[in-house]
């Protein structure tokens, strides 16, 4: 979620359960340089150490906000302290396993695709530079639900001239034929979020491209499509 | 009366939020989830108050005036990487009576809402479940899939109290042993555990129940004296574990008493 003063206000300080002792501030020659709040049953709801100190300085900084942290929770009688973060700041995983913290990863964020012609649009453009080079420069989706309960589009294009646009062509009787990509929404999905490859849905024949000959510019294109950014939900921001 | 024998989701009448809903809609997450679910003040906190929050976020399904079911969603912009951020409906909340499950009421909310999200620029839903709803709903279902995400939990307890239910859970785990079991049939036996910055607890073991206390008797049969954040590391499973377990052995910070007693209560069972 993008950040606001409203958003915050809302989503820590209003929070039902959250007195605004609980929110901690680490302050280094007067400017904020950590920051954590707790809530009900010790979940910390945000624990943010300034990404730009030097390393030994953040790990000391992280500690002590640790150590604040795991002070006031027991101010506050709570049994356990419960930190969301993603495990890839390797500063702070160390720090928190350095302090008896056991490590659990065993909730599922979930997601669904709703308008596909919508995403293919928003990632298209954010990757326009690699679509540059592609031979064909009209590219037609047939999609079809999978298990998805509802597909409103049925058919897109997405053509890279005169400018980079995704139309919806489920009604349309021709549509140009040089590159046709059949998915599923849900294979549509786990390719561009989940981290899974063209190569193995091709194999299990979750996507067929015809005709052969686009085969390596369909390539391109979907490569371009991945987001491979990892996720990280804090704990503020669950619903 | 029991709904799912008789009805269709095309027999209720829907509703979205006001305020008169509250109570019911409440109720209906309280018998809903098993953990349990707050109260009127934090559900108001949750969705009315919350930044964006619309009427059409909040959708009950009635009948006869009596809301049976209630779905919830958030808008909300989601930033998936740099440079793309895509409106998004985060659902969650979703409460269906007992008595009217297996009707297709979720599904009826999925399909009655996507024109209603599509229309504010959505692009994806998203929500939080656990393995065993998603595997059973939110995949056959709904064809949702799951992230890779980064995110993980650490947790670190910080009460006695919290301590004494950890080790009764280990206690049950570790009675259903064979070994165990064989060390049992010669009456109960008492482990002293002292975990290093807590009080030390008796986990006493009898092959019927075990139960774990403060109150410490006077010649329990083994004495266990440990480091918090070695049990931490082997509960982590990291390769770490063992050379902390090791160090932790040979610094004296581990120390065992009354093995010697364990292997002849072996021998002589």
């Amino acid at each position: 979620m993008p950040r606001t003063a409203e958003y915050w206000l809302w989503t820590t300080l209003a929070r039902p359960g959250v007195d605004a002792a609980d929110v901690l501030v680490l302050e280094d020659d007067a400017e904020i340089v950590g920051y954590t709040a707790l809530w009900g049953e010790g979940r910390v709801l945000d624990f943010v150490v300034d990404p730009d100190q030097p390393p030994r300085k953040r790990r000391a900084l992280a500690r002590q906000l640790i150590n604040a942290a795991e002070q006031r929770a027991q101010e506050r009688g709570f049994d356990m302290l419960r930190f969301t973060l993603p495990i890839s700041d390797q500063l702070l995983d160390t720090a928190l396993r350095n302090s008896g913290y056991i490590i659990k990863q065993s909730e599922f964020f979930i997601l669904g695709l709703l308008n596909p012609q919508a995403l293919l649009q928003a990632l298209a453009d954010l990757r326009a530079a690699r679509l540059t080079s592609l031979r064909i420069r009209s590219f037609v989706f047939e999609l079809s639900p999978g298990q998805g309960p509802l597909l409103l589009t049925n058919r897109l294009i997405l053509n890279l001239d005169p400018s980079l646009r995704v139309e919806d062509i489920s009604d349309a009787v021709e549509y140009p034929t040089h590159c046709v990509i059949r998915i599923e929404v849900c294979s549509l999905a786990e390719l561009v979020f989940c981290g899974r490859s063209i190569d193995s849905l091709l194999r299990q024949s979750q996507l067929q491209i015809t005709p052969a000959a686009s085969l390596s510019d369909a390539r391109t294109l979907l490569g371009a499509l991945v987001v491979d950014t990892p996720w990280y939900i804090p704990a503020s921001d669950r619903f | 009366m029991n709904g799912r024998s008789t009805r269709k989701p095309g027999d209720f009448q829907t509703r979205s939020y006001s305020a008169d809903l509250e109570q019911d809609i409440v109720r209906l997450l309280r018998a809903s989830f098993e953990g349990g679910w707050g109260n009127e003040v934090f559900w108001r906190w949750k969705h009315a108050t919350r930044p964006g929050f619309t009427p059409q976020d909040v959708c009950v399904y009635t009948e006869a005036g009596t809301p049976v079911a209630c779905f919830h969603v958030a808008v909300r912009p989601l930033h998936l990487a740099p440079g793309l951020d895509l409106i998004s409906s985060v659902g969650g909340d979703f409460a269906v009576r007992p008595d009217f499950r297996g009707i297709g009421l979720p599904r009826s909310f999925f399909l009655q809402s996507a024109r209603h999200l599509i229309e504010q620029s959505v692009v994806l839903r998203v929500g939080f479940t656990d393995s065993e709803t998603y595997h059973r709903v939110y995949k056959p279902k709904f064809g949702h899939r799951v992230l890779r995400t980064v995110t993980a939990e650490y947790s670190k307890i910080l009460s006695v109290r919290a301590l004494q239910a950890k080790l009764q859970d280990f206690g049950d785990r570790l009675r259903s042993r064979p070994l165990l079991q064989r060390l049992l049939k010669r009456g109960q036996m008492t482990f002293r555990i002292a975990v290093c910055g807590f009080q030390p607890c008796d986990l006493i073991l009898s092959p019927d129940s075990t139960y774990c206390t403060t109150e410490l008797s006077r010649r329990p049969d083994l004495r266990l004296r440990v480091p918090y954040k070695v049990l931490a590391s082997v509960r982590n499973g990291s390769s770490a574990a063992l050379w902390s377990v090791a160090g932790a052995l040979v610094s004296g910070q581990i120390r065992i008493g009354g093995v010697l007693r364990i292997f002849a209560r072996l021998a002589r069972g």
